[in-house]
């Protein structure tokens, strides 16, 4: 019945139709379990590795908040400042304070006063974090003009 | 790719016998109608969209203004908010100026780069005359957002999220085990056709199976998976979790309940005659810091309920001014004490009601409107008709007795031209038990019951048995609705719309077909009775206000009922 045929042409077609339906598959199969896979907080260049970094903003300055170890315990927290309307020439720097709050257990950490950095950096040494869940960091910045509230919501995994 | 493939490798084909063709075609042909059949059974039962927003329906009172703003529903961004103004009968002309301002967090430093700066403005001018007046602006980003509305005085600001139209995990899997099954389709004909051998065809049909296999395990998934936490309603929005909200999801843990809040008022006057600028403060009850995540609740962020010395009733929806702030001017025309009340929500469910412990007590003041009697005659106990602001309102209940549902129906005026307010047709408050003699706003300060009932028009849904009931008229309240419907006017296109269906006349007046958007208080088309279900849950006199919007102007009715002891001994 067989009659000769070209041996080429038919495997590539083999491959191919082989190789989509396993994309394929495989693909769907990405796709379904994405919920269940833990996701990761990106790491950005200067930061620790595992660091969560967030930028907020506020009609002042864009905030940009490091975590260094999001996970519980004990962890460094850095915020830096970029003034909206340039550099802060002959300005004296605000008062930058850090805490956190698990809103949904009521858990609230003190108010962390930071140390600042060179370059509009502020640096809190240990900031604890008790429990995994929803938290919210809360940078606020105060003084030269400036009255600024920020929340920066960060899910703590474990 | 792999029409392609089949292509260059079907060319060099020498021809075949048109019966091996004819056998092959049948065998794929067979297979085909199941799984088109197949397409259409599962496509269009996978298309739930978890994070579709609707229209945000705001009522604000802005200084002497209360008003309605409506967040139309953003469709894509960049694109165009479109606000809506409602107004009042005796709103002020005036101009407002709106601004929108992204205010959401992201791993993305050039994603959140905008956060907390004005990106658009505009400016509404508001007619002399009841009406709806609109803006236009434009959003750049989907996630957390926040309008500002400000008049010369004041500025408040409302949390919004502008949505992402987003597709769950499994909806994923659907649409590429359908898309991939659709290729492999084609994929199988072709290859059915040419190839010498038929277990060839065994190659795609086997990816088809799979494909397929994928499609329903994730249309069999998709309506049981639970949907990721409401980005602003059940957790605090980012613009990362707007983004991709399943990826935001974590753990499902269910119960995204935060703790109650406490009240505190601030008056800054305490004099009648004068308008008191009250400041209400909220903060969180374990925390003590502020609760800024009050999300709309029934049209509202705040609902504040205050009685006057002689029982005069004011619903108002102070504007947030900052974080856990929100501002209302409060005039007070007489001396005496003044019983006042908040209703709102925290982001991750549960409605809360505060009384404030102190309320405001009005002193003589030097000014001559300061009264010292109310113009208002105590009203009498009972049911019966009221006329306010020339509507006349006819109460009747069907009994009045404590630990039973009573059902309160008024029949505000006499044409079905009720405008929803507040999302609702009706609002019913009821103070008690409260000593019907003793001045209204101590008495009230001091009840054991402050409740806040809604209608949603006369005829009940259907998980009710009204069978037993007395002075409902269903019947005639159904017909008479409908007509007016028809030929209402001042239609928006989304509700006229969404109330075309008779069908869901019959059923409830508010409810939308589609869930993106309800009938505003441009729709005056329903009553003009309203029912009320409430158990009263001790027995005495209590202060009863019926709360309905018709000609532009929101009616306050005040009755004062006696719920009596069951007169039998129940098991
Ligand atoms: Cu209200």
């Amino acid at each position: 019945m067989s009659r000769p045929t070209s041996p080429s042409g038919r495997r590539s077609l083999v491959a191919a139709v082989v190789l989509s339906a396993i994309l394929l598959t495989a693909l769907s199969v990405r796709a379904l379990w994405a919920p269940w896979r833990g996701t990761s907080p990106p790491v950005s260049g200067d930061t620790p590795r595992g660091a969560a970094t967030l930028t907020g903003g506020t009609a002042h300055d864009v905030v940009t908040l490091t975590v260094s170890t999001p996970v519980t315990g004990t962890t460094a927290v850095n915020v830096r400042l970029v003034p909206r309307d340039g550099a802060a020439a002959g300005r004296s720097s605000p008062v930058v304070t850090v805490s956190a709050v698990l809103p949904t257990a009521g858990h609230a950490v003190p108010d962390f006063t930071t140390a600042p950095a060179a370059d509009n950096r502020y640096h809190v040494a240990g900031l604890p974090l008790m429990m995994p869940g929803r938290w919210e960091f809360v940078v606020t910045v105060e003084g030269d003009g400036r009255h600024d509230r920020l929340v920066f919501p960060l899910t703590i995994p474990r | 790719m792999n029409d392609t493939a089949a292509r260059t490798t079907g060319r060099d084909r020498p021809p075949r016998t048109a019966h091996a063709f004819r056998r092959r075609l049948g065998a794929v042909l067979a297979v085909l109608p199941s799984a088109v059949a197949l397409l259409f059974v599962m496509g269009p039962g996978a298309g739930a969209d978890s994070t579709a927003g609707g229209d945000v329906h705001v009522a604000q009172t802005l200084g002497d203004r209360e008003l309605t703003v409506i967040l139309r529903r953003v469709t894509g961004v960049p694109g165009p908010l479109h606000v809506d103004v409602i107004t009042h009968a005796g709103t002020a002309a005036g101009r407002l100026t709106l601004g929108v301002t992204p205010t959401g967090v992201s791993t993305s430093a050039s994603a959140a780069s905008a956060s907390g700066t004005t990106v658009d403005t505009a400016v509404v001018t508001l007619g002399g005359r009841p009406g709806t007046f609109s803006a236009v602006l434009d959003v750049t980003r989907a996630g957390p957002w926040e309008l500002s509305l400000g008049d010369e005085q004041r500025t408040a600001t409302i949390p919004f999220v502008v949505p992402k139209r987003t597709t769950s995990p499994a909806e994923t899997a659907v649409y590429m085990g359908f898309g991939g099954a659709g290729a492999l389709v084609l994929v199988t004909v072709l290859v059915a056709v040419r190839v010498r051998r038929f277990w060839w065809t065994l190659v795609p049909a086997g990816g088809l199976v799979a494909c397929l296999t994928v499609a329903v395990t994730g249309a069999l998934l998709s309506s049981r998976l639970p949907p990721p936490p409401s980005q602003g309603g059940q957790v605090d929005a980012t613009i990362d979790g707007v983004g991709d909200p399943y990826a935001d999801a974590g753990q499902q843990i269910g119960d995204y309940s935060r703790p109650p809040a406490t009240l505190l008022l601030r008056s800054s006057t305490d004099r009648a005659g004068e308008v008191a600028e009250l400041r209400l403060t909220l903060s969180d009850a374990s925390t003590g810091l502020p609760v800024d995540d009050v999300v709309v609740h029934d049209g509202a962020l705040l609902h504040l309920l205050v009685v006057g010395p002689s029982g005069q009733l004011r619903h108002l929806h102070p504007v947030r001014t900052g974080a856990g702030v929100f501002e209302v001017p409060l005039s007070l025309p007489e001396e005496g004490h003044y019983a006042v009340s908040a209703e709102f929500a925290r982001r991750g469910g549960g409605v809360q009601q505060l009384r404030s412990a102190t309320g405001v007590d009005a002193v003589p003041g030097s000014g001559a409107a300061a009264r010292t009697t109310s113009d208002d005659a105590p009203p009498q106990a009972g049911t019966g008709t009221r006329t306010v602001a020339g509507v006349d309102v006819r109460l009747t209940a069907s009994s009045l007795v404590a630990g039973r549902a009573a059902v309160l129906t008024a029949r505000v005026g006499e044409t079905a031209t009720l405008q929803p307010w507040l999302g609702m047709l009706g609002h019913l408050i009821v103070v008690g038990p409260v000593s019907p003699t003793a001045a209204a706003g101590t008495a009230t300060q001091g009840a054991q019951v402050w409740a806040h009932s809604h209608s949603m028009g006369a005829v009940p849904d259907g998980t009710h048995d009204m069978s037993g009931m007395e002075g409902m008229s269903h019947m005639k309240g159904m017909e008479e609705h409908s007509s007016a419907s028809s030929s209402s006017l001042d239609m928006d296109s989304s509700a006229s719309s969404a109330f075309s269906s008779p069908d869901l006349h019959s059923m409830s007046g508010l409810t939308s077909v589609n869930g993106d958007s309800t009938a505003d208080e441009t729709v005056a088309a329903y009553g003009p009775d309203i029912s009320f279900v409430y158990t009263f849950p001790a027995t005495g006199h209590y202060r009863v206000w019926i709360q309905a919007e018709r000609d532009n102007t929101i009616l306050t009715v005040p009755y004062l009922l006696h719920v009596t002891g069951a007169s039998e001994r129940t098991s």
